[in-house]
């Protein structure tokens, strides 16, 4: 099995694992059954697994570009690596708007700041 | 001698950008505590600083990453490092900001909106420039 495959199903796995946590911690939303609790945790996990991935897709693919510009290019280094700072200050800020999105999701969750002072403390 | 010219040329680009985040931050900063109270007011100022602060640290991080000719002088491992310590540290303060309610949620993404804001001003106001010359 490659070390992308095993990352992608470790990643699946620790998802997965986090929203069951959330739910053996909060008798409410076990009493309640099926509430929407799990699917906010599910989300917020699936959300900002995807954001990054995306992010990290973007990323390489403009770093990927502005190193072979400036490869074939060496003049244009300087404009090439400040147009790429650029690009990737604003690719980053979808990861954090996906962050900010999903703490704010998964607070909502009942017990769940029980739950991180439990891990935590 | 050109290549100079323009590595400045460059560098005042991005001197602008920045000087433009903090401009937009102060009119978002304005703007919220015209129309929202302290808490949101101070939900866009604290994301504001937290997004120029990340942006300033890549920015810095990649200059000083590569030579003005695009060569890679850094350590590798010091440029990942610095990288992941950085989205660390974005991260743990927004976890903090909300979990702690210290500041309202939605203020916080709009004041990490800041450097989308004005790199598209600035976007904007380089091609008003551009097609200006071309006329």
């Amino acid at each position: 099995m490659s070390k992308k495959t095993l990352t992608a199903l470790f990643s699946s796995v620790l998802v997965l694992g986090s929203a069951s946590v959330v739910l053996a911690a909060d008798p409410s939303a076990q009493a309640a059954g099926l509430s929407i609790y799990w699917a906010i945790a599910i989300a917020c996990g699936f959300g900002i697994g995807i954001a990054a991935f995306g992010t990290g897709l973007g990323m390489g693919h403009a770093i990927n570009g502005a190193l072979q510009g400036t490869a074939r290019n060496p003049e244009a280094g300087g404009k090439i690596m400040t147009t790429m700072i650029i690009g990737l200050a604003l690719i980053e800020s979808l990861c954090i708007y996906a962050l900010v999105i999903c703490f704010i999701m998964v607070f909502k969750i009942p017990d769940f700041a029980a739950v991180v002072e439990k891990v935590f403390h | 001698m050109h290549l100079k010219q323009a590595e400045t040329r460059h560098q005042a680009s991005l001197q602008g950008i920045k000087s433009l985040n903090w401009a937009v931050l102060a009119l978002f900063s304005l703007g919220s505590f015209l129309f929202g109270d302290v808490r949101f007011a101070a939900g866009v100022m604290t994301g504001g600083l937290l997004a120029i602060a990340n942006f300033g640290a890549l920015g810095h991080t990649i200059q000083r990453a590569f030579s003005p000719e695009g060569v890679f002088r850094a350590k590798k491992k010091t440029v990942v490092a610095k990288y992941y310590l950085r989205m660390t540290a974005v991260g743990f303060a927004v976890y903090l900001l909300i979990t702690r309610q210290v500041v309202h949620p939605v203020a916080l993404a709009i004041g990490l909106s800041v450097i989308v804001v004005s790199i598209t001003l600035f976007g904007i106001q380089s091609a008003l420039k551009k097609s200006g010359e071309a006329v």
